[in-house]
């Protein structure tokens, strides 16, 4: 009888012999080695780090002894910084200190997991199929009974262990059916910040690329993107590096804990304080930052721009018109758009500041042949002529040489001194009508107004031109600017203007001290204080600014009233000085080595993006509850006729003009769409426009609740989007997961219906849109548990991977300490792994296929000249052309069957067509085979197989990390500006930074265009600081930087110019009222949700060692005075509700906090120590729970110079902070013991 | 010596091997006869459960009781040493113990992992199998009062277990560990415990009351009172 059990063993002998008798296994007593080898001895150390969503990238020492990680320590051996100035280290915080404890902790995913109702069905549905799995997951998907059976069981536990080879079968079977029956764009993968572990982000996006799968975007998800910098830069984010704050004399910390959410670089503001550099604090709460501030002002949370405004009127009439400032004057001349003119519309009784003037406005377009009405102008000092300076958006495209912003004149090359005000060559005074917000009510009466007239008429000097065959009257952008700020000029009489900082109006000190309640004096005197250090320094004050005051719906008001400041003192560029918005670890900073391995743009170009904000708020639902209606937030000065009522409207006629991304794209399979063409032998781009022209066809965009229209599979990965970063948590429950949710409002009804002009609405919303969730993690996260697939990833000291930061300029990896445990491994392996199984499922279903690929108008390609004016083909306002009027049209071949050989190949397209990014490209056939030679090569192509392999592949791509590339990017530039900026990599052309290079020490990378500061021996890097001293343009339509926005939408938003406008009422409160039948007494507080010290986001939150460092589970905080309204006491429970959903949480009652704030801190899982709450008789939410996603039309626009599409760098932004919430004492905690709610509670 | 074996083997995820072997495991445990009878009863109903359940049942109840709940888990260390640091270091020196028996693990499993524990015993002298029984009979019996008040039939396996043991089970560890966590699901007064704020500095070894203060911070309190009476004594005078 031969027992099963001998077979079954967890060990093996050790031999005693190896290497072919050449080495003995001996018995001999080693107790000596004890005395060192005892409590700290270890095998060896590995440099490795947290591929976390903080910017802080800090490297690590990770111990391992017997091949298990023992412990991590600090790495001291960063490149030491020059002379004068501190180093970076130490760098890393508690957080990652604790790190190790996940690696074998209870909560370590171990096993793939798969729901037990979907794998029942699934062995079924094979069993019957005979064993062909793409059929065996249509027929589960064709029977609505059993899609639904293992939908309602999300979050809701259920799970068992699945073997590696099943799962990915199940995974590649679904998309496989899901490309056949409705196309590749219903295939949607999200992972966030690849700056954080670009490896772990490439594969899964490789993967999507390859089979036409979509790549969610995050940052403006996110609410990090602050749309503010696209819009005056032209740049997603560039800030200065941590060190470069040492080089300040003046910095306000805005709405940023440094010390607790920048922890590793707070050591600089320390720093920077000893040598005597004076620092500011504003934030509303008495915060860990507070302490750091010489002076701390607390303007009410979302007023900030109030504030700023009246620092700007404090700037500008000081330091530009009283007595200006010789280094403000020049900067603003030549940096900014303050000498470029603006037309103004005449209204009847009164003119509106418009479009800024072009050349092409101009008889024969000033001999502007190329792109004229793309050419900005303004007037010329020296000849009191207008001149077409160079370096405006017009020369970017289809000449080169004169794209650069040294201050010359296009055609006679001459130098030019533009004019930045006309008060003193002025033909007319007009009266200019602006703008104004800050006299709305507030629902809840908890923001103050200040009333004034809606629109405020003030006198601006003009000259007229000849516009078009019309005397037309324009002004400099610098006098509305003046204008716009309420300053009383000389020569200027007229209203709404202040002689002094006492008058109450809009914008004086005076005006803000109700709505922010700081006081005047402050204002002054910091502002003052800013201005005199940026004047004397030239341009080293600065401004450090955070997620708080971008999470606003209004945060372009709360940033452009910042980001103008700076301009106003010339710090933008400047050593020392600039615009610091730490947010999100968004720099990644080999990026243009990157973007080809994760897009996969060396096999098909272009990838399928999405930008998130907009595709949740259309497939969760949320615009079906939409209570902002566009009017509420249009300019007084807008025609309100020309708008509909419906924000969700505005985004669909952005998707159809090609402004946002749209996925899924079209209401039919895009490769059904290809074979139609083909077989009546037309163009699949024709017949595609011609049935949209039709109407025959439609974008899916325009009816998200049809099932044709469902995105169908998600990847998620590197992201825990439902336990974190999913705004309206409780509209993804329902309607994209459709399981358990505690949603209490009712959508929009009848009313939702007679809105809905552009949108189809459905009677009943879909529940459960999605066929199958796949998640990726290392540890079991909400989102985890409301998966259908768990795929137990790597942790971070289990894989190969590259880390970047924007606050140190280095570049570091993660290494592999030990094996992935258990059953875990690698991001890059497991979409390997699907990739390989996907490759031999296609057999007999999908083989070499063509199809149609819709992406949205692009900034840094031609196409951002594309619409100079609003125009909709679908209103026949112009022909339907692709990627002028429309979204951009292309066929793709996808041979899916070699899915696998591409992903692990370096593909054609680097030698064929080459590599670049943000406008620039460059030939990379060196690159490529080099490539072959080091990581070998198969059929030809250069080999990506491990993640060393793929590490490399950017290392060398790269200009940041490859010299002789830089040497490369940089002539490529040099081309278009004309002039030689080659210098700045010359002396690296040699250096070649490999992957081992980076093992052994942190590496500063190389300095390249793709980013606006050098890396050198004598600056810190700051962002701008190329524009500044090499006159590279900002990619804007100017060129400089951009205060006047001119877009047709801008001005209709009233957004134009900036001004302060007060959060908008989100009316989630007051519905709910009559439903609350409890007696408790309860009080609308305003919500909002910083970030955390005991985890990043909702890492270590589970972390038993930070859940000690803090309560121990969902907490919120509130003042003493609103704790003592409601009669609650510190640790009390609390039920926080509205018509998003019920959070239920202890009360920190705390005098930090101001009256009439709640604050969460984000993100808190649902899995700890949550208990259920009385009105959803479900677990209490996470504090994503009671929000809801607003977007913002503004947001949407697209085809116009910086306001052009680009991934993670325009779009609409998941703000937040506008939300209120009822607050009442829980009377009864029940922590909902039933089976079946307690996977959400472990 | 088989027993040790087989009972760490009921203990791992069940497979289809588990339920094809339900009997060769009994018979093998009946005629090693290390068992008494009552154990042996005990693990008959727990294999007959097994037997008559569906498999992915089986699989559901092991990952809700075993890999999502963490006062039941089955690595041994996540009892001792929690989520501490220490816990790398002792599964090392683990690791090295088995080395030294010439023992390597060959699954990727920590060596912490009471199957793997007990296989490793199976292995050893009965001397030494009690010694190290011993050395976890506390855990072992925590486990078993816990799945116990989840009625689940798991905690007969741990009550055999604790029969190989020579060593009784500490009644006031055990106490304080179900006070901890009793298994039992959500606990109200459990998860207001974890609530309670705790001292870190507090050596005295005693369970914190709420009396006592922070050591550190009495003194330092303590510090500033001195220097207030001085202050207001100067003042005075």
């Amino acid at each position: 009888m031969s027992y099963f059990i001998d077979r079954i063993s967890y060990f093996s002998q050790n031999r005693e012999e190896f290497s072919d008798g050449h080495g003995v296994t001996t018995e001999e007593n080693r107790a000596w080695e004890s005395a060192y080898r005892d409590r700290w001895a270890h095998d060896k150390i590995v440099r490795s780090t947290h591929g976390v969503n903080c910017t802080g990238s800090c490297s690590w020492k990770i111990y391992v002894k017997n091949g298990l990680i023992t412990w991590e320590t600090q790495q001291t051996d960063y490149p030491r910084t020059r002379p004068d100035l501190p180093n970076h280290e130490p760098r890393g915080c508690s957080r990652g200190a604790s790190y190790s404890w996940y690696i074998y902790s209870a909560n370590r995913l171990k096993y793939p997991l798969i729901r037990k109702r979907l794998i029942k069905l699934w062995r079924e549905a094979k069993r019957d199929a005979d064993g062909n799995p793409v059929k065996a997951w249509s027929m589960i998907q064709s029977d609505p009974e059993s899609r639904a059976s293992y939908q309602k069981a999300r979050g809701r536990g259920g799970f068992v262990r699945a073997e590696w080879d099943e799962v990915n079968e199940i995974i590649a079977a679904s998309n496989i059916h899901t490309i056949k029956e409705y196309g590749p764009d219903r295939i949607i993968g999200f992972s966030p910040i690849p700056a954080m572990s670009m490896i772990s982000y490439a594969a899964g996006s490789r993967y999507l690329s390859l089979i036409g799968g979509v790549c969610m975007s995050f940052y403006d998800w996110y609410c990090d993107l602050p749309p503010a910098s696209p819009q005056s830069w032209g740049e997603q984010t560039d800030v200065p590096e941590s060190a470069d704050w040492y080089n300040s004399g003046f910095i306000i910390m805005w709405g940023s804990n440094v010390p607790q959410t920048r922890t590793p670089d707070a050591h600089f503001m320390t720093e920077a304080r000893y040598k005597g550099t004076q620092i500011v604090t504003v934030t509303p709460d008495y915060s860990e930052a507070s302490k750091f501030g010489d002076i701390w002002l607390n303007p009410r949370q979302g007023t900030d721009a109030a504030m700023a405004m009246a620092m700007g009127h404090v700037i500008l009439k000081e330091f530009h018109l009283e007595n200006t400032s010789e280094y403000f004057d020049e900067y603003c001349r030549t940096y900014s758009d303050m000498p470029f003119l603006v037309k103004l519309e005449d209204r009847g009784d009164c003119f509106a500041p418009g479009r800024m003037v072009r050349a092409s406005d101009f008889d024969k377009s000033l001999n502007e042949d190329n792109n004229p009405e793309w050419k900005t102008v303004c007037f010329d000092e020296l000849t009191d002529e207008i001149t077409v300076p160079t370096g405006s958006i017009g020369f970017r495209w289809g000449e080169d040489g004169k794209w650069n912003i040294s201050p010359v004149d296009s055609k006679s090359g001459s130098k030019v001194r533009p004019v930045k005000s006309l008060l003193e060559s002025h033909d007319d005074i007009l009266e200019v009508a602006f703008p104004y917000f800050a006299g709305q009510d507030h629902e809840h009466g908890y923001f103050n107004s200040n009333v004034q007239e809606e629109i405020l008429n003030r006198n601006v000097p003009v000259r007229y031109l000849e516009l078009n065959g019309k005397k037309t009257p324009v002004a400099c952008v610098f006098d509305l600017l003046c204008a716009n700020y309420g300053i009383a000029r000389k020569g200027l009489d007229g209203k709404y203007v202040a002689n002094s900082y006492e008058e109450d109006i809009p914008y004086t000190p005076k005006w803000q001290e109700n709505i922010t309640g700081v006081s005047a004096e402050k204002v002054i005197q910091v502002a003052r204080a800013f201005a005199q250090n940026a004047d004397i320094t030239q341009g080293k004050s600065m401004i450090i600014i955070g997620a708080a005051m971008n999470h606003w719906y209004h945060m372009d008001m709360n940033y452009r009233a910042c980001i103008n400041m700076l301009v106003f003192c010339g710090c933008i560029g400047k050593s020392g000085g600039g615009w610091s918005h730490y947010v999100g670890q968004e720099k990644l900073r080999p990026q243009t080595g990157w973007t080809p391995l994760a897009f996969a743009l060396d096999w098909h170009r272009p990838p399928r993006h999405q930008n998130s904000t907009s595709f949740f708020y259309a497939h969760t639902d949320q615009w079906r509850y939409e209570t902002l209606k566009v009017d509420e937030i249009l300019s007084p000065l807008a025609d309100k006729k020309k708008w509909g009522n419906s924000l969700i409207d505005c985004n669909i006629r952005s998707e159809r003009m090609g402004w946002l991304p749209s996925a899924p794209q079209l209401e039919e399979n895009p490769l059904d769409l290809v074979k139609q063409a083909e077989d009546i032998g037309k163009d699949p781009v024709e017949h595609v426009v011609e049935r949209l022209e039709s109407g025959d066809l439609k974008m899916s965009c325009e009816d998200p609740d049809n099932p044709v229209n469902w995105p169908r599979n998600m990847f998620i990965w590197r992201s825990n989007i439902l336990g974190s970063s999913g705004k309206g948590h409780e509209y993804f429950l329902k309607h994209f997961l459709g399981t358990q949710h505690g949603l209490q409002g009712k959508d929009l009804g009848d009313e939702g219906r007679k809105d809905a002009e552009e949108v189809v609405w459905h009677e009943d919303a879909p529940e459960g849109k999605l066929d199958l969730v796949v998640t990726l993690d290392f540890r079991m996260s909400t989102t985890c548990v409301y998966s259908d697939i768990v795929l137990p990833t790597a942790s971070w000291y289990e894989k190969n991977d590259l880390n970047t930061s924007d606050m140190h300029p280095f570049i570091h990896p993660l290494s592999k300490a030990i094996d992935p445990v258990w059953q875990s491994k690698s991001d890059w392996e497991i979409y390997k792994g699907i990739a390989k199984k996907f490759s031999e499922l296609c057999e007999g279903t999908l083989g070499t296929e063509k199809e149609i690929v819709l992406s949205p108008i692009l900034h840094d390609t031609p196409g951002e000249l594309s619409q100079p004016d609003v125009k909709e083909w679908r209103k026949g306002e112009c022909d339907l052309i692709p990627g002028k009027t429309a979204p951009v049209m292309k066929v793709i071949e996808r041979d899916f069957p070699a899915t696998y050989e591409r992903f692990t190949s370096l593909g054609p397209l680097m030698e064929n067509i080459g590599n670049g990014g943000k406008g620039i490209a460059w030939n990379t056939n060196v690159e490529v085979n080099f490539l072959k030679s080091l990581n070998g090569e198969r059929n030809g192509r250069a080999k990506i197989e491990t993640d060393i392999d793929a590490c490399e592949t950017i290392l060398s791509l790269a200009p940041e990390t490859n010299g002789e590339v830089a040497v490369k990017s940089w002539a490529a530039l040099s081309k278009i500006t004309g002039r030689d900026h080659t210098h700045l990599a010359r002396p690296k052309e040699e250096e070649k930074i490999r992957f081992r290079d980076i093992q052994a020490q942190p590496r500063k990378i190389i300095s390249s265009p793709t980013w606006s500061g050098i890396e050198s021996e004598h600056v810190c890097y700051n962002a701008g600081y190329t524009n500044v001293h090499e006159f590279i343009p900002w990619r804007t339509l100017t060129g400089r930087q951009q205060l006047y926005q001119d877009h047709p939408w801008m001005i209709d938003f009233g957004e134009s110019l900036v001004s302060y406008r007060p959060p908008i009422n989100t009316r989630t409160v007051k519905s709910l009222v009559k439903k609350d039948d409890s007696n408790a007494p309860s009080i609308a507080l305003n919500f909002i949700t910083p970030h955390q010290k005991w985890g990043i986001h909702s890492t270590y939150s589970d972390n038993l060692h930070m859940l000690t460092l803090s309560r121990g589970g969902p907490i919120v905080w509130l003042s003493e005075e609103d704790a003592k309204e409601i009669n609650i006491e510190d640790n009390d429970w609390l039920e926080i509700f509205n018509s998003n959903g019920v959070i239920v949480a202890r009360a920190v009652v705390s005098q930090r906090v101001n009256q009439g704030m709640l604050m969460m801190y984000h993100a808190q899982e649902k899995l700890v120590n949550t208990p259920g709450s009385s009105m959803t008789n479900a677990r209490g939410g996470i504090h994503n729970s009671v929000t809801r996603t607003t977007v913002k039309p503004t947001h949407m626009i697209g085809g116009y110079a910086q306001l052009s599409y680009g991934f993670n760098y325009y779009g609409t932004v998941g703000s937040n902070r506008d939300e209120f919430v009822v607050v009442r004492k829980l009377d009864e905690v029940d922590w909902m013991e039933e089976e079946g709610n307690t996977e959400v509670a472990e | 010596m088989r027993t040790l074996k087989i009972l760490g083997f009921l203990l791992t995820y069940p497979t289809e091997a588990h339920l094809q072997n339900v009997r060769e495991c009994y018979t093998i445990l009946k005629n090693e006869k290390w068992l008494s009878d009552k154990s042996l009863k005990a693990i008959y109903s727990f294999l007959q459960e097994m037997e008559q359940s569906d498999l992915l049942d089986l699989q559901e109840k092991y990952v809700s009781l075993f890999d999502r709940t963490p006062s039941l888990s089955l690595h041994l260390f996540e009892h001792i040493h929690g989520e501490s640091r220490d816990r790398g270091q002792a599964l090392s020196d683990l690791s090295e113990l088995f080395q030294h028996e010439g023992l390597s693990i060959n699954e990727a499993e920590t060596p912490d992992y009471l199957p793997v524990f007990l296989e490793f015993n199976s292995t050893q002298s009965q001397d030494d199998v009690k010694e190290n029984l011993d050395s976890v009979v506390n855990i072992l019996s925590a486990l078993k009062k816990r799945l116990e008040n989840r009625d689940s039939s798991y905690s007969n396996i741990f009550g055999a277990l604790l029969e190989t043991a020579s060593r009784k089970p500490d009644a006031k560890a055990i106490e304080q560990a179900l006070k901890q966590d009793s298994g039992a699901l959500y606990n109200f007064e459990q998860i207001d415990r974890q609530w309670e704020e705790q001292f870190a500095f507090d050596n005295s070894g005693n369970d914190y009351t709420g009396e006592s203060g922070c050591p550190k911070a009495d003194e330092m309190v303590a510090r500033f009172e001195e220097c207030n009476d001085n202050e207001s004594e100067r003042i005075n005078k």
